[in-house]
């Protein structure tokens, strides 16, 4: 048997581990506990570390100094613990040290619920870090997807060294899907000549810092790290179009919620309503592009999140008033049936017309 | 289902291994021949799929749900076990099923009411499957056995091999959990007592396959969970 049946978390983690992760540092929190759960009980057995770290501040400067260091590292959280991260992650940006981080997503605002969201998209795509980071964030709608995907961000965050996210919501950790751990594609990755792994007496110390006081040269590495995000947004900007080619009504919708819009699709279509979707599966960089290829049929399009509308903002930018934007969403754990979002399909299409 | 089947049933296992599913699914098809019937789901490790997100349906079919004391049926995961599961162990007639948490540390939990069990009239009955990658082997299911066994406190006195990949199970998927099962049956002196089987494998199930087939009908995935 090659396929295997695992949890989504555990398949993330064990994906990570198949991508050549042997540094994991994390706190506990629901709904992603079978990650460090994972993590405690296998990376020792592929010659890695755990660490549960005394908080999730803890776990992050420990990612960053061990991808300091050139190690394939990786910390995983839930919203609020990735809320306490997100200034590790602005560090590690700005050092140009590559990392993985995973947000299992759970409702909000605050400690909120434990039960599935995707409210945490301005945090991912927008950054609570401080100054002007990005980051690659991947967006699985599936547990192969989520396998596949983290393997490959080790590989692409040591490419650009920059941190790549997994963006999941609470559904994506829990439910449970047969999944194949397969080559994963690879890189051109140069030595890592910068990490600090100790002169040997041969050569000048490396230096990881985000600190540059002068502003000319503050300015300089901002303006290279712009360099490298739109190298990002030209090469790993990534989508999926489902019954697109004659669509006259386009979802735009990611992760679980996705699922549920394709069954809405597939019973829109039976109806006589030509619904399609564009699925972002990097939500930053957002699929701009995929709008731009759209037929003159199109007469709306919707976006469709577990949230109380934070995506949809980029739908917007990328629509550029060509066509109305509508919005449905649930928020707190809630999830919308494939009833209400027909329903919301059909209401908009009246709408406009 | 078996009339003769003990009073109580208790479902142990790795977590994932599908306990819920198959408690809803022992709670229902009880319900079709016995009243009272009740379900504990006295998990108290797993956040999300627990047997009490279907109270309703369970209820509709008459059977008494018994969970948490702090009373909601999604969003709480605190280790909460209402009372109440002592109605059903002390009352002599009340056809039980109890959905342990998943691994020794779930089944912890029954450690408090193993006194209550009179194994004349109790069925600890360990799930199995073997899609599963910590019990995919007849080593690794025996080890699960012992640890459930020491954590819990009791004795566990039967297998139920629910070896499947969801939509994309294949007939050779049940035959090599089959085999599994069959190895720690030798081992152990477990029967296997129950086969769990996907709807889509029900009329090609092969002979030869230890236990009784009863469905696995996946009441905890919505239709957009499909995988295929």
């Amino acid at each position: 048997m090659d396929k295997v049946l695992m949890k989504g978390n555990e398949a993330i983690a064990q994906a990570a581990i198949h991508g050549g992760c042997r540094y994991f540092f994390g706190y506990p929190i629901t709904p992603q506990n079978e990650i460090p759960e994972y993590m405690a009980r296998e990376m020792p057995k592929a010659g890695g570390v755990f660490l549960q770290a005394e908080s999730e501040v803890a776990a992050i400067n420990m990612v960053y100094g061990a991808a300091g260091a050139g190690a394939r590292v990786m910390t995983s959280s839930s919203s609020p613990g990735i809320a306490l991260k997100q200034e590790g992650f602005s560090y590690i940006v700005g050092s140009e040290v590559p990392c993985v981080i995973v947000n299992i997503m759970r409702g909000g605002p605050g400690l909120g619920g434990i039960q599935p969201s995707q409210a945490d998209y301005y945090q991912a795509t927008r950054g609570g870090g401080n100054g002007d980071y990005n980051m690659i964030v991947f967006a699985p709608a599936n547990i192969q997807e989520a396998a596949d995907l983290t393997a490959e961000a080790f590989e692409i965050a040591d490419y650009y060294r920059n941190p790549v996210m997994i963006l999941g919501d609470g559904m994506i950790g829990q439910m449970m899907e047969p999944v194949l751990f397969r080559e994963t594609p690879k890189r051109a990755i140069e030595p890592k000549t910068w990490a600090t792994t100790g002169t040997g007496g041969t050569r000048e110390p490396n230096i990881i810092t985000s600190l540059h006081l002068d502003p000319a040269d503050l300015e300089k590495h901002n303006l290279h790290l712009q360099q490298k995000y739109a190298r990002m947004r030209r090469n790993e900007t990534r989508y999926e179009y489902f019954e697109i080619e004659d669509a006259e009504f386009v979802f735009v919708s990611y992760g679980t919620a996705s699922r549920i819009v394709r069954n809405a699709i597939i019973e829109l279509r039976q109806s006589g309503i030509r619904a399609g979707m564009i699925r972002p599966i990097t939500v930053w960089p957002f699929p701009q592009t995929a709008f731009d290829q759209l037929g003159t049929q199109v007469r709306a399009v919707m976006a469709v999140e577990l949230s109380c509308g934070q995506m949809v903002d980029d739908v917007h930018i990328a629509v550029r008033g060509r066509w109305p934007v509508g919005f449905h969403g649930r928020s707190g754990g809630m999830i919308p049936t494939q009833r209400e979002i027909v329903e919301a399909c059909t209401a908009l299409l009246e709408e406009v017309t | 289902m078996n009339v003769d089947q003990p009073r109580i049933t208790v479902l142990t296992g790795h977590y994932g291994s599908g306990k819920s599913e198959l408690s809803i699914q022992l709670a229902l098809r009880l319900a079709e021949h016995h009243s009272p019937v009740a379900l504990a789901d006295v998990d108290v490790v797993n956040p999300y799929f627990r047997s009490r997100e279907r109270r309703a349906l369970l209820e509709r079919h008459g059977v008494r749900v018994i969970a948490s004391n702090v009373g909601f049926d999604r969003g709480v995961d605190l280790p909460a076990v209402s009372a109440e599961i002592y109605a059903p162990l002390r009352d002599g007639r009340t056809r039980t099923v109890i959905d342990s948490g998943g691994d020794p540390v779930g089944a912890r939990v029954l450690a408090s009411f193993r006194r209550m069990f009179d194994p004349r009239e109790t069925d600890v009955l360990c799930v199995v499957n073997v899609a599963r990658p910590q019990t995919a082997t007849a080593h690794a299911v025996i080890d699960q056995i012992d640890a459930i066994q020491h954590a819990s406190g009791l004795t566990i006195t039967g297998l139920i091999n629910n070896t499947h990949l969801l939509e994309q199970t294949e007939r050779a998927h049940v035959e090599a959990g089959n085999d599994v099962c069959c190895v720690v049956s030798e081992r152990t002196g477990l029967p296997i007592r129950y086969v769990g089987v996907t709807q889509h494998l029900w009329h090609t199930l092969p002979a030869g396959v230890s236990g009784e087939p009863i469905p696995i009908a996946m009441h905890l995935r919505e239709a957009w969970m499909n995988s295929t």
